[in-house]
């Protein structure tokens, strides 16, 4: 009992500079994810500012802009305006645009000389990142479409050439046909019918992320509770033995202290994210944060006790915490990698947690079973690794 | 020959420690298992393509398409009930459900603007709208075959070729790629970028400014101990540069070795090693600032786990959060990134390096006359 009392007076000592730093990293991750709930996990798309620059004369761009903006579905997510180019690369660089498209002089002339004249989208220099891949995937189907649509076009007059039927009319008709395509075009909408079904247990991109910042934040509290995690002298757990207090006890007492004040910090955080997410919070849901909090917590327990140095430890775990809530699917979401990431990331640490705090959100059971070896496997070996360097 | 002397024993002390090699190890595993894991891509959704007539030659070219292109998407080929329970399971995104007869299909949309196929969804977000393009792309070719032909027949009925019909619509002139993407720098953006393996290089690059950083810290430690009381200013500032950058240059170079043999780096490799550099005398810079400023070991301690979250959320690893763009240019992470990106910032990139060590020599000045005083 007396050696309990020390653990949580040895804990709560520490305890309101591992709070600060708690804070300070609650609010960095909290700041993080909303930007990152605004930028991707909401249902209407940010509009993309596109500029459009270089020979905009003629009425087709005056028409293709019209119908761009006012008839087709693509007016959901993209904006357009004309500038001037070097305009244009101020904005692109001030974060006004995301992207201009420059046509090149001469570009409709060209095209029906059949003189190959490319548009360029021109946009920042950035990492490359899911940003880009987008941006590639996107240009990729509309110059698919637009090859698709040259064959409708040019196979046409190629008919009339060698068919000599209508060669008089070709210029109308070429003028029709385009119409044709691009009333095709902008009624795309309509070309599939889009059902949504509820999906067992998944979570909307809002919870998916809360729950993945919880993880993170439960991941960050190994560095941040180092006050509270760090060992004591050897010597002592040596005193403490010989007045009866073993090995073993003396590592349950210390977890025991650990764990309590982990709890204290993170179950609230849990259960207001809960009522945020889902305005109820239900008994599944408590016994999987408590689960995720157990795993966690003494997994960071048997590093610092597996560990001599601090510096090490932090090394290490921070390591770790970077690589198990990647693969996890903290960052981007999981279904974004390959089958065998999400295999590794699904027994990692940070896996176990987030796939519990999914599970609890979703009122399911699964999860507790691989939370409580985590947690079982982790205090046993931080037994082991004290009894062998109190035998030293 | 002593400054010589000195950087190696100060080095020296850092493979005396045992967790420093553990961490070196795990750098370099855990740099190759992204890259490994990593390597076949990844996907933003995952969607079931299933063809009601598997033997329907029309779906079978559409599906080819699909699993043909170099997309962020990831296609499966299999049946429609199996394909609407890989989505209620939540094993896959969406289901397209393309129907029997495609080309009536198509038809009947041109008469009565019925939809050709069927999305089934199992989750909503920006992503959807995406892959809802992709699948009118792949079916387009049918759909523009069509406008094609009912244009012909409806202006030239009279002796209507079909085969020359065929022939023209394939054999017509092309004009090659209409859209060309490329950064500001006229540098071109490819097809099918690695998104996933993006980031690799920003995860991997926050372990060398951890290394740093805890390198820092154990001068701090060393200097709270008394270690360095009988030096001047300046040499104490050298100990410094020498404790950090060594750490930070060691871990980088394992980082870099990591990256190019689990085949990471497949070109310029010499400017890869460079921004590299650059990178650790830059995370080395950024950590003696802070470690100039920071008054005890203790509180740099309690910085680190913060200025790591803050690399890892503002810089743009994963996503660039443009509003938060003034702190990213305080961290090292941001110019590396930047400089790994465009070469034309590694102007930026030096500039800053340069700051980052005048600064934390000035407060360096700073802290000893005060402490003088």
């Amino acid at each position: 009992m007396n050696y309990l009392r020390l653990c949580f007076k040895r804990c709560l000592k520490a305890l309101p500079a591992v709070f600060a730093v708690t804070a300070a990293v609650v609010l960095t991750v909290a700041l993080a994810v909303s930007a990152l709930v605004a930028t991707s996990g909401q249902d209407e798309l940010p509009k993309t500012r596109v500029g459009l620059v270089g020979d905009l004369e003629g009425t087709y761009f005056d028409i293709g802009i019209y119908a761009l903006e006012n008839l087709d579905s693509s007016a959901d997510y993209v904006s357009f305006s004309m500038h001037e180019r070097a305009e244009a690369e101020r904005m692109l660089l001030t974060g006004e645009l995301d992207g201009y498209l420059f046509i090149p002089d001469g570009f409709v002339t060209a095209i029906i000389k059949r003189e190959p004249v490319p548009l360029k989208y021109v946009v920042r220099s950035e990492p490359s990142g899911l940003g880009t891949a987008l941006v590639a995937e996107v240009v990729d189907i509309a110059a698919q479409m637009v090859g698709e649509t040259q064959n409708g076009i040019y196979g046409m007059q190629e008919y009339v050439y060698k068919t000599q039927k209508g060669v008089g009319s070709l210029y109308k008709q070429v003028e029709q046909i385009n119409l044709k395509y691009v009333t095709n075009a902008l009624d795309r909408a309509l070309w599939v019918d889009v059902q949504t079904v509820n999906v067992a247990g998944a979570p909307d991109m809002a919870s998916y992320y809360g729950y993945s910042a919880l993880t993170v934040l439960l991941m960050l509290w190994g560095i941040a509770a180092f006050g509270l995690l760090k060992r004591g002298p050897v010597d002592f757990s040596r005193f403490a033995a010989s007045k009866g207090v073993s090995v073993q006890r003396q590592c349950a007492l210390e977890y025991f202290a650990f764990f309590v004040i982990t709890l204290m910090i993170f179950l609230p955080i849990a259960l207001g994210l809960k009522l945020i997410l889902s305005g109820s919070i239900d008994v599944v849901f408590i016994l999987l944060a408590l689960c995720a909090v157990f795993a966690v917590s003494a997994t960071e327990f048997l590093v610092y006790r597996a560990f001599e140095k601090t510096v090490s430890v932090i090394l290490f775990w921070f390591t770790l915490t970077l690589f198990s809530c990647y693969t996890a699917g903290c960052f981007y979401p999981s279904w974004f990698f390959p089958e065998a990431v999400r295999a590794v990331g699904a027994l990692s640490p940070a896996g176990a947690v987030f796939e519990a705090m999914k599970s609890g959100g979703a009122g399911e059971l699964e999860g507790v079973l691989i939370c409580l070896i985590y947690g079982a496997v982790s205090i046993a070996l931080a037994v082991l690794f004290s009894k062998r360097r109190v035998s030293r | 020959m002593t400054a010589i002397r000195r950087i190696c024993l100060l080095t020296k002390r850092l493979f005396k420690k045992p967790g420093f090699i553990v961490i070196l190890v795990t750098c370099f595993l855990f740099s190759g298992a992204l890259c490994t894991f990593c390597d076949d891509g990844g996907s933003v959704v995952r969607v079931a393509v299933a063809l009601t007539d598997p033997d329907d030659p029309v779906l079978q070219r559409i599906a080819k398409r699909l699993t043909d292109a170099e997309s962020i998407i990831k296609f499966t080929v299999t049946s429609p009930q199996e394909a609407k329970d890989a989505v209620e399971s939540g094993d896959m995104d969406e289901a397209w459900i393309l129907p029997e007869d495609i080309e009536l299909a198509i038809e009947k949309y041109f008469l009565e603007r019925t939809p050709i196929a069927t999305v089934i969804r199992g989750r909503q977000d920006v992503t959807n709208l995406l892959s809802v393009e992709r699948l009118n792309a792949a079916i387009y070719p049918e759909m523009s075959y069509r406008v094609y032909v009912d244009f012909i027949k409806s202006n030239f009925p009279d002796n209507l070729d079909e085969a020359q019909l065929r022939k023209s619509y394939d054999e017509s002139f092309k004009l090659g790629k209409l859209i060309e993407t490329q950064t500001v720098d006229s540098v071109a953006v490819s097809d099918g970028d690695d998104f996933l393996g993006a980031s690799t290089r920003g995860i991997v690059a926050l372990v060398v400014l951890f290394a740093a950083l805890s390198a820092q810290m154990y001068y701090l430690d060393d200097r709270e101990k008394g270690c360095f009381d009988g030096f001047n200013q300046g040499k104490s500032f050298g100990f410094n540069l020498i404790t950090v950058m060594g750490a930070a240059l060691i871990c980088a170079v394992l980082c870099f070795c990591s990256l190019w043999v689990f085949g990471y780096f497949k070109e310029a490799l010499l400017w890869e090693g460079i921004s590299y550099i650059v990178y650790a005398v830059g995370c080395g810079g950024f950590c003696m600032l802070l470690g100039a400023v920071m008054k005890k070991t203790s509180l740099f301690g309690v910085l680190i786990p913060f200025v790591m979250i803050l690399s890892l959320f503002v810089s743009p690893i994963f996503f660039e959060i443009s509003l938060l763009r003034p702190i990213a240019m305080l961290l090292p992470c941001y110019w590396y990134l930047q400089m790994a990106a465009n070469a034309s910032m590694t102007g930026f990139a030096l500039l800053y390096l340069v700051i980052t060590l005048a600064l934390s020599y000035l407060a360096g000045i700073l802290r000893s006359k005060h402490l003088r005083v």
